[in-house]
């Protein structure tokens, strides 16, 4: 017999349950993570009274989450792709910020750098416009330098912003497969705790702000995370570990590997999305490719402007050396000797010192006479050098085969140049123990030449201080996988064939590879060297199988930009040589300005009379007058615009000359009014230095600025995309699972009058009970 | 559809924030008047505005540049002008003086002073400094005076040929400095081709014209000396090849043509036999040496070297043979004390008193002269027996061609009868004070340089006035050039604000914001944040709890 208490007693209950369903949606309408709660109140089974059912009232049957599977799923994956390009954004903003600014950036300081330099040019005798060029120098290597350190703090931050992303990620994968192991416990689907579902959800979410994620739903309940190409992270109530840890390839980059029983497996290349994969992506894409390209632009300038610079002719009449010193690489070359008698070489003392290069140690030595000059000197040393059993015609032979260092005069100085060898790099010049058998007092000055990035460690060397000349440091990274025990070096020999990409030298068992990682092609193959987009690759050591080195010849040009003048008179505005034509010509021949061919040449300055000698016309001789004899350094047949290149400068005869006329190259001494360095210099503010001379410095950074720009724009753009997505995957769910104030309030009025009735079916059945009573 | 509470709210606030970045953006570009703020906001405006900004910054040192060479070239053009007034005043004093009577030696000096202070003028010009102190005609050495001279006539060239070039476009340099040697010093003499000279000695009163080439393909630039054999026939001697040029002897008529080697001259009125006339390939020649030498000229009549001879015939003037002789010889502050003896031949004669003066310290050149040094530096006379006459000719030379030091001979002793003579003639323009002297009176005499003929007068004088043109025809060249240039500046300044103006705009098209524009969308974000905003607060508040 069906009983009217206990059948309102079951609605009670059921509606209890309701409401308190209800109060939990509303108590939880401001959890973004939380998924509305419905009950379902189903009818009890009745009973049966003879041929009638009575039904027993009622029951909540379950409570269910209304949730929408495939939209968590879009939800997760659009939070992956904007969390991607919010970190890249970021970044590639503040890259922007850096290279972009107008005041900051480096147009303005290369401009102010021509601008001064025309200055200079109007007025090259005057010391003001000098010392205003000089800060000009310093103000674009400074801009520069300022530039690559922001790029360096960035990629600096980068790595450890990976690094905590990592940490991250493992926290969090870790709660995942502690709420796996928790659900696993209830099996059965539709019974699982509804508000433990929402937890995991919501950490899901999390996990693919970090990175993209693929989610696979187990039969027992727990959900099993993917990253990268299938790596497996969540493994019912196990997770896998990510570290953080030095990149094989380019050990300067934190790298990504998944540390299992087996051992830790690199897997940055196939991380993507989310905040992680946003940061490999603007670290691998866009900082590295501005790094290469400033330091590109570096090069460039170092480069093109040394080479002019040390054409010229300084006011104290010396010849000019580097103004700015980077990464470009090249021989190790310098020069030693300097004013010897305004040093402490005195009359009557013996000098001498060590030259100490790859294993061998030359002694030169010279006892001053009275009368020497700074020149006897020069030549006394490299005489003496050339006693070393080492040394043959200024040539001494190193220990490692092919390495030679070639010595020379130049001016009164001893200039000095590496060649060859598997390795030049590390091969260093020391010069030490210089003693005078006097005072003591002797010093040798030491400068740069030539090349961009040989470096000395001390500008002088005394009795009691050494100094070393340090060649370029251009070792090839070999990746921390290599067996053998290869090395490669590689130095720029052209800085307008650079470009702007990474390089590998693979080894495949028999050949060295060298592959252009920008477009992946195979550059050069075989046993060695290699000449590749401006540089020379040179291999030494053994490769095993399978081992690689990674070149990235531009990234460090900014960052070790250096200026190395300071004093404005160093400043070489002037050609070194000058023409003249002899006032007691009778011809009318005109001789154009002497250029420079060869800056190194060290006879650059002598004394060289062209002339027409009658002893043979039509004929004229070139002669160095400053060689004792003086040489005939040609006879060449005259005719209307001939040209004569001798001792590194060239001139050019125009007009009728006479057998007796004389016109001669100098030294162009005195010459403090002379611009025509100046002006070359400013010239190349127009000239194409870069890209195989189709690129002017300000066109190579301004290519810069529009391929940062155009990056972020695309960025910004997906974005705003990617943003409006996610907000409609968003409204998606929240119209499927989020809970609505109106229709709770409409629910618990429902329920209530639910509960009310009930109540008062109760309070029926008690008056009928009553009734029943009373009757009895 | 159904809507969440919070979708409601996250909705009416995504548009509040939208509203506000949009309008925070417009601000941006309302108060800065940019457009472009970011790369990113137009990368391909970005970096053109690079190139732009870039190239405007070059065109404004452009500017620059051309102010100092303009400058620059100002200054040029003021120290040229006064140049050439200086050299046009010269020239009109040089064609006085050629009007001027030979004889009116104070009127020549009038004129030779005005002149000289003219030459000064000159030589200022020359070594005019800029306001740094620095010589604007020093070629590149402009720490080092232009030109410096050593008073007595040299002058030296101490620059180069250096100049100064600036750009004053992306692809024009302009060269703003002319070397004092292309202006001054690398002057060629008499026409440009060659230069005429008659000799100072000659007897005669024939002038050679200045000339010119007639057939270029002919034209050697060898030097010649035209020889007078007697008044009606001379030859043409080519002194650089060592050979006499085409018909010999040529009869001369005057006003006639002479030609030979692609040259083309007359000689004019009488030429005397043994007159000699060169004609020389063009030279350089400073303006300042041509001026000095006119000056000289003008100043001193009495110039040139002193050439004479004395002695001779010995017997015929009671040198006895066997006689102690004994004179002395002044010259310039040195003093020759000369003994000698008679010989028993004229020659004989000669030779001991050749030995003579070169035991009395004159110096035996080997080559049977002897020369004794004056006192002032280069300045000397040279001694020479004359074989045919057995007299001791002498030359001076040197100095700076100004030998007023007369040679003085005196003291005559004979320690015989006392009763020698010494006859001396002066040759040339030199004069003498008397033709002798003798032991027995006593007495002295000195040759003098003698003024030079009128016609020599007259024809430095023309030369001169061929080397003022060429010196004025290489200042105006310099001029011309210095005039175009400026003329390059300025349609290059042109160029440049065209230019400039050009890209002004472009600049202000990449990045310039239109600001009727910004400010009417500023207006419309607001009033759309204002609705967002009011919206949002009207939309939270429809609650139906707010009915239970």
């Amino acid at each position: 017999m069906p009983d009217l208490l206990n059948t309102s007693l079951s609605g009670l209950r059921a509606y209890q349950g309701a409401l308190t369903t209800v109060s939990h949606n509303i108590a939880n309408v401001g959890n973004e993570d939380y998924t509305r709660q419905r009950v379902e109140i189903d009818a009890r089974n009745p009973i049966r009274l003879g041929n009638s059912f009575f039904g027993q009232g009622s029951e909540l049957s379950a409570i269910t989450r209304v949730v929408d599977g495939f939209v968590s799923s879009n939800i997760r994956g659009f939070t992956s792709s904007l969390g991607r390009l919010e970190a890249f954004d970021f970044y590639a903003s503040r890259v922007e910020g850096v290279i972009a600014d107008e005041q900051t950036g480096l147009m303005p300081a290369l401009d102010g750098f021509f601008n001064a330099m025309n200055d200079v040019a109007n007025d090259p005798s005057a010391n003001a416009p000098r010392i205003a060029l000089i800060g000009a120098i310093e103000n674009v290597q400074q801009r520069i330098s300022t530039m690559a350190t922001e790029l360096e703090n960035i990629e600096i931050e980068i790595n450890s912003r990976i690094n905590s992303e990592v940490s991250e990620i493992n926290a969090i994968t870790e709660q995942i497969a502690e709420i796996n192991g928790v659900l696993t416990n209830y099996t059965d689907a539709g019974s699982q705790p509804s508000d433990l579902l929402d937890k995991r959800d919501a950490l899901l979410k999390q996990l693919s702000e970090k990175i993209t994620v693929t989610v696979v739903e187990q039969a027992n309940g727990s959900m099993n995370v993917l990253v990268g190409t299938g790596q497996l992270l969540v493994t019912n109530a196990s997770a896998l570990t990510l570290v953080a840890q030095a990149d094989e390839r380019e050990s300067d980059k934190t790298a990504i590997a998944i540390l299992s029983s087996a051992g830790t497996v690199n897997i940055t290349q196939t991380l993507t999305g989310g905040e992680l994969g946003g940061l490999l992506d603007f670290r691998d894409n866009l900082l590295d490719e501005t790094q290469n390209r400033l330091g590109r632009t570096a090069i460039g300038i170092s480069e093109s402007v040394n080479a002019l610079h040390v054409q010229g002719s300084d006011l104290n009449g010396d010849a000019g050396t580097n103004i700015f010193r980077t990464v470009s690489t090249g021989p190790l070359q310098g020069q030693f000797g300097g004013d010897y008698l305004n040093n402490g070489f005195d009359v009557g003392e013996t000098v001498s010192f060590d030259l100490q290069f790859d294993g061998r140690t030359v002694s030169p030595s010279y006892t001053i006479g009275a009368g020497d000059t700074n020149q006897d000197i020069a030549n006394g040393l490299l005489a003496s050098i050339n006693t070393d059993a080492n040394v043959t015609g200024n040539v001494l032979t190193g220990t490692t085969p092919g390495l030679t260092m070639t010595f020379e005069l130049y001016g009164s100085n001893i200039k000095f140049e590496s060649v060859g060898g598997p390795s030049p790099v590390d091969h260093n010049l020391t010069i030490n123990n210089i003693s005078d058998g006097g005072l003591n007092d002797a010093v040798l000055t030491l400068s740069s030449l030539g090349s961009s990035s040989t470096r000395f460690t001390s500008g002088s060397v005394t009795n009691a201080s050494a100094a070393t000349f340090i060649g370029p440091i251009t070792k090839a990274l070999p990746n921390l996988g290599n067996t053998g025990t290869g090395v490669v070096n590689y130095s720029i020999t052209d800085a307008t064939a650079l470009t702007v990409s990474d390089y590998e030298v693979r080894y495949d068992g028999t050949n060295h590879s060298v592959v252009r990682l920008s477009d992946n092609t195979m550059m050069a193959t075989g046993a060695g060297p290699f000449n590749v987009d401006g540089m020379d690759i040179t291999l030494g050591g053994a490769s095993a199988l399978g081992d690689s080195y990674f070149i990235r010849p531009t990234k460090d040009g900014a960052t070790d930009m250096t200026t190395l003048i300071t004093d404005p008179a160093r400043l070489a505005m002037a050609t070194p040589v000058r023409s003249v034509v002899n006032t007691g010509n009778v011809g009318s021949a005109e001789i154009s300005q002497a250029t420079v061919t060869d800056p190194t040449n060290g006879n650059l300055t002598h004394t060289v009379d062209i002339f027409f000698n009658p002893a043979t016309p039509g004929t004229f001789d070139v002669i160095d007058r400053d060689t004792v004899p003086a040489t005939v350094l040609e006879s060449k047949t005259y005719f209307n615009g001939v040209t004569v290149s001798q001792n590194g400068w060239q001139i050019q005869l125009t007009g009728k000359p006479v057998v007796g006329d004389i016109y001669t190259v100098q030294d162009n001494s005195n010459a403090v009014s002379d611009n025509r360095n100046a002006l070359a210099l400013a010239g190349l503010q127009v000239e194409g230095v870069l890209d195989g001379g189709n690129s002017t410095l300000a066109q190579s950074y301004s290519s810069l600025i529009s391929q940062v720009g155009v990056v972020t724009q695309q960025v910004k753009i997906n974005r705003d995309v990617d943003e409006s997505l996610l907000n409609s995957a968003i409204e998606k769910r929240e119209s499927i699972s989020g809970v609505n104030l109106d229709e709770e309030a409409a629910d618990l009025i429902r329920y209530q009058q639910a509960y009310q009735a009930l109540s008062r079916v109760i309070s029926v059945s008690q008056e009928l009970f009553d009734s029943l009573i009373r009757a009895v | 559809m159904r809507v969440s509470t919070n979708l409601i709210h996250m909705q009416g606030l995504d548009s509040i924030l939208r509203q506000q970045s949009e309008l925070l953006r417009t601000q941006e570009e309302a108060s800065t008047g940019k457009r472009v703020l970011m790369p990113s906001d137009d990368p391909s405006a970005a970096s053109r505005l690079v190139d732009v900004d870039g190239a405007l910054s070059q065109l404004v040192q452009f500017d620059e540049n051309i102010g100092y060479a303009t400058q620059r070239l100002s200054a040029e053009e003021t120290s040229l002008k006064s140049s050439l007034l200086v050299l046009q005043r010269v020239r009109e004093l040089s064609i006085q003086a050629a009007n001027t009577a030979s004889n009116d030696l104070q009127n020549q000096q009038v004129i030779a002073s005005e002149m000289k202070e003219k030459l000064n003028e000159l030589f200022d010009y020359a070594n005019t400094r800029d306001e740094n102190g620095d010589y604007l005609f020093s070629g590149s050495q402009s720490k080092t005076q232009a030109f410096s001279t050593d008073g007595i006539g040299n002058y030296t060239y101490n620059g180069d040929q250096g100049q100064l070039a600036m750009r004053i476009g992306s692809s024009r340099n302009v060269v703003a400095s002319d070397s004092g040697a292309d202006i001054f010093q690398l002057v060629r003499t008499g026409n440009g081709d060659f230069s005429v000279d008659a000799n100072r000695t000659n007897l005669g009163i024939g002038k050679i014209s200045t000339g010119s080439v007639q057939d270029n393909a002919a034209f050697q630039q060898h030097d010649y000396t035209l020889r007078f054999i007697d008044a009606n026939n001379f030859e043409v001697f080519d002194d650089t090849a060592g050979a006499v040029v085409g018909p010999t002897p040529r009869a001369y008529a005057e006003g006639g043509m002479i030609t030979f080697d692609g040259i083309e001259l007359e000689i004019s009125s009488a030429p005397a036999a043994g007159d000699e006339f060169t004609v020389k390939a063009s030279r350089y020649q400073d303006v300042f040496t041509t001026l000095s030498d006119l000056v000289r000229e003008l100043d001193n009549p009495g110039t040139g070297d002193l050439t004479g001879n004395f002695g001779g015939a010995y017997l015929a003037n009671n040198f006895a043979s066997g006689d102690a002789i004994g004179f002395d010889i002044n010259f310039d502050g040195q003093t020759l004390n000369v003994a000698a003896t008679a010989g028993a031949t004229d020659a004989a004669t000669a030779t001991n008193i050749a030995a003579g003066i070169v035991a009395a310290g004159a110096t035996d050149n080997g080559d049977g002269t002897y020369t004794l040094n004056g006192s002032t530096p280069g300045l000397s006379v040279t001694f020479e027996i004359n074989a045919a006459t057995n007299a001791i000719d002498f030359r001076t030379s040197g100095g700076n061609g100004a030998n007023t030091s007369n040679l003085t001979l005196s003291n005559l002793t004979d320690a015989g009868g006392g009763d020698a003579v010494l006859q001396m003639s002066p040759n040339g323009n030199s004069v003498l004070s008397s033709t002798s002297i003798s032991a027995a009176a006593g007495d002295s005499s000195f040759f003098v340089a003698g003024e030079p003929s009128a016609t020599f007068l007259s024809q430095q004088i023309d030369n001169a006035l061929n080397n003022i043109d060429r010196a004025m025809d290489s200042i105006l060249n310099v001029q011309a050039s210095v005039g175009g240039r400026m003329n390059t500046i300025d349609s290059q300044l042109a160029d440049n604000e065209a230019r400039s103006d050009n890209l002004e705009s472009v600049r202000s098209d990449i990045v310039n914001v239109d600001i009727t524009e910004a400010i009417s969308r500023l207006t419309y974000q607001t009033t759309a944040l204002q609705i967002a905003q009011q919206t949002f607060v009207k939309v939270q508040g429809l609650n139906l709890f707010q009915f239970l």
